[in-house]
């Protein structure tokens, strides 16, 4: 199967400290040269401790962040390639749903005119095809059509989280990254959310990166898991086979935490010595050795 | 409130100053050279008569002083809608109609004449079209360049913002008054006054647009790492589009304030130029101007009416400096709320 997205030992490192002319002293390298490919209509998790650079990861793919080393390929394309103007053009196949819906939603416009302003450009469409596409957007996300007059802040967070995710659909991605998508939410409506996430995946043939720290969140819509520390995945494999074989100390850690896993073995100190790799260790489960 | 009512009443009077105003800006009568303010009458010989000015005379006393002296012999009613100086209408249509005034060979100066007998009424009215309007106009100008200045610098950050703030510290760092000086040299001289009042604009929207834009250039530095920013980029919208849309209108709270505190620096910059006569000429009238023939002690010690046009200056620019602080203390929730931590 050709992967939708793939990429290619993906390395970003962000300045911490500069000396008196400016240089650069010491860098922080949040993603440490990652090789990951995503395949058509699947659902990849993607969790990891708080900094360990899941969040630069998604932001490289949807080009919000430019990587460092290493190549990104999207349907073919490689997008370390492509000129700005092209870019935003492109832009249009995948979509970024933020962790806060609070930030993500700017204030100040109403729902029709942040749902309309991905179609900025497509002057020709009439106002009334506009609303026709948003309300059925809407629609899709469970939301009433008679709110495009109002503004986010007259919403709790799981609406608005769902305007902004209806508000990614607008373009027809394909791909779709979560981060955290449904962290700030409670229980309740969280499990709403997944619902209502597998359920778009099925009507417009989504792909998703779900990132979380919350393993319970990812079991319940991915089957396969990359597990990241430190900016490098250390484990990754089918669904099944992470929850019953873990191989790796942190991901033990990870399911003590959320499942109750009973296992507990002392953690190991977490250096990684040089020319470690993803290593196959058997069912389409990987590890890092 | 007092000063927005106050400020209405200026800019609105400025708006109709043709039709208030008894006289236009240069007619003149060399016969009533500093003539002070005509008195209006409603009594004569003990009677209540409709209101009139009496007819004033001209004196020269043993230090040839002039002195003016009524003449009730002669009465001049005041008349409404009186026919006078021919004027467009906003500038759609002539008429000759005026509020009030007195039919020739009288004369009603409200707040006396000038040197050329002009009267002081009129022309602090007409003065107040240009003094006020230099003020929006060049507010107007400056900060949409000092907005996307500062936009853009803030927005892309590394090169384009390090010369674009090196560029915004050049204005800075020269004192505004000798910058200010200094353009109006580069301005020729043979400019109409119609040119002369565009590049007094232009000269002081020039100076005035650096400091805004290094105050905007940080909000958007700021503004940048929004998340509703980096959506809107996500879905890819223009650079250009993203600072328009969802930068600038982020910073307006403390733009409007800005505004209203700065505006005062054009109508006082134009003052400046205008009193050292290198800005609006005779017999054009500017409050500047107005003042600048208030230099002479003589002039103000026989004639103190003509210190008026300052007189407007200063309530203008209080007025101002009021509104832009109540503002400030009205906005600045939300403007904590946009900026938490700046
Ligand atoms: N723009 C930036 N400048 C400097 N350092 C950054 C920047 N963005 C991220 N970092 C650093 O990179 C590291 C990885 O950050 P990242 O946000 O990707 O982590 P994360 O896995 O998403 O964490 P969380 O679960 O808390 O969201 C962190 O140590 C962070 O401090
Ligand atoms: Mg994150």
């Amino acid at each position: 199967m050709i992967p939708l997205l793939e990429l290619k030992y993906v390395r970003k490192s962000f300045p911490l400290a500069r000396n008196f002319w400016g240089q650069t002293k010491r860098w922080l390298t949040a993603v440490d040269g990652i090789d990951l490919s995503i395949f058509p209509l699947e659902h990849l998790g993607l969790v990891g401790e708080s900094g360990s650079g899941k969040t630069t990861l998604g932001r490289m793919i949807v080009r919000l962040l430019k990587e460092d080393e290493g190549e990104i390929f999207f349907a073919g394309q490689n997008l370390s390639r492509l000129g700005s103007r092209r870019l935003r053009l492109f832009r249009q196949h995948f979509q970024m749903v933020f962790q806060d819906p609070f930030n993500s939603l700017d204030p100040r416009f109403t729902v029709f005119s942040l749902m309309a302003e991905p179609m900025i450009w497509e002057k020709n469409i009439p106002k009334t095809k506009k609303i026709e596409k948003i309300q059925h957007l809407l629609k899709a996300v469970r939301l009433p059509p008679d709110i495009l007059n109002r503004f986010p802040h007259e919403f709790s967070g799981g609406e608005r989280q769902r305007i902004a995710i209806a508000r990614c659909l607008i373009t027809q991605p394909k791909f779709l990254v979560l981060d955290e998508a449904v962290s700030s939410l409670d229980v309740v409506v969280q499990a709403q959310i997944l619902d209502l996430l597998l359920d778009l995946q099925k009507a417009f043939g989504l792909t998703y990166l779900f990132i979380s720290h919350n393993l319970r969140v990812v079991r319940k819509i991915c089957r396969r898991i990359a597990v990241m520390v430190k900016g490098k995945i250390v484990e990754m494999g089918p669904m099944a086979e992470i929850f019953g074989d873990p191989r790796h100390p942190y991901t033990r850690e990870l399911l003590t935490a959320a499942m109750d896993y009973k296992a507990s073995p002392e953690r190991n100190d977490m250096v990684f010595p040089s020319g470690v790799q993803l290593r196959d260790v058997g069912k389409g489960h990987f590890l890092l050795q | 409130m007092l000063c927005f009512w106050t400020l209405m009443i200026f800019y609105s009077a400025a708006i109709f100053a043709d039709f208030l105003a008894p006289y236009s800006f240069k007619n003149e009568d060399r016969n009533f050279s500093y003539c002070p303010p005509t008195p209006i009458k409603l009594r004569h010989a003990g009677h209540l008569t409709a209101p009139f000015v009496p007819e004033l005379k001209l004196h020269f006393n043993d230090i040839h002083k002039r002195i003016y002296t009524q003449d009730e012999g002669k009465r001049f009613p005041l008349k409404f809608f009186i026919q006078g100086d021919e004027y467009k209408f906003l500038g759609m249509f002539s008429t000759r109609r005026h509020l009030f005034g007195v039919d020739a060979p009288g004369r009603v100066y409200l707040w006396g004449a000038d040197a050329r007998g002009r009267d002081l009424f009129s022309r602090i009215l007409h003065g107040a079209r240009i003094s006020l309007s230099i003020g929006l106009i060049g507010v107007f100008i400056s900060f949409t360049i000092g907005l996307l200045v500062g936009g853009i610098a803030g927005y892309y950050g590394s090169w384009v913002d390090n010369i674009l703030m090196r560029i915004c510290e050049m204005f800075m760092m020269v004192p505004s008054f000798y910058l200010l000086l200094a353009l109006r040299t580069v301005v020729p001289d043979n400019f109409n006054s119609l040119q002369i009042y565009f590049s007094i604009v232009a000269i002081l929207s020039f100076i005035g647009w650096a400091g805004l834009a290094r105050i905007i250039r940080g909000m958007s530095l700021s503004l940048r790492e929004r998340e509703y920013v980096l959506a809107a980029k996500g879905m890819g919208l223009s650079d250009f589009a993203i600072i328009v849309r969802h930068i600038l209108p982020h910073t307006m709270s403390y733009s409007i304030i800005a505004i209203m505190l700065s505006i005062p620096s054009y109508i006082l910059g134009e003052s400046a130029l205008s009193l050292l006569g290198m800005g609006i000429q005779d017999p054009y009238a500017s409050w500047g101007n107005l003042l600048s023939d208030a230099m002479g002690i003589v002039a103000i010690q026989f004639a103190p009416w003509i210190l008026l046009p300052g007189l407007f200056i200063l309530i203008t620019v209080i007025c101002f400096n009021v509104i832009g602080d109540a503002l400030r203390d009205s906005l600045d929730p939300l403007f904590k709320s946009d900026f938490a931590g700046l």
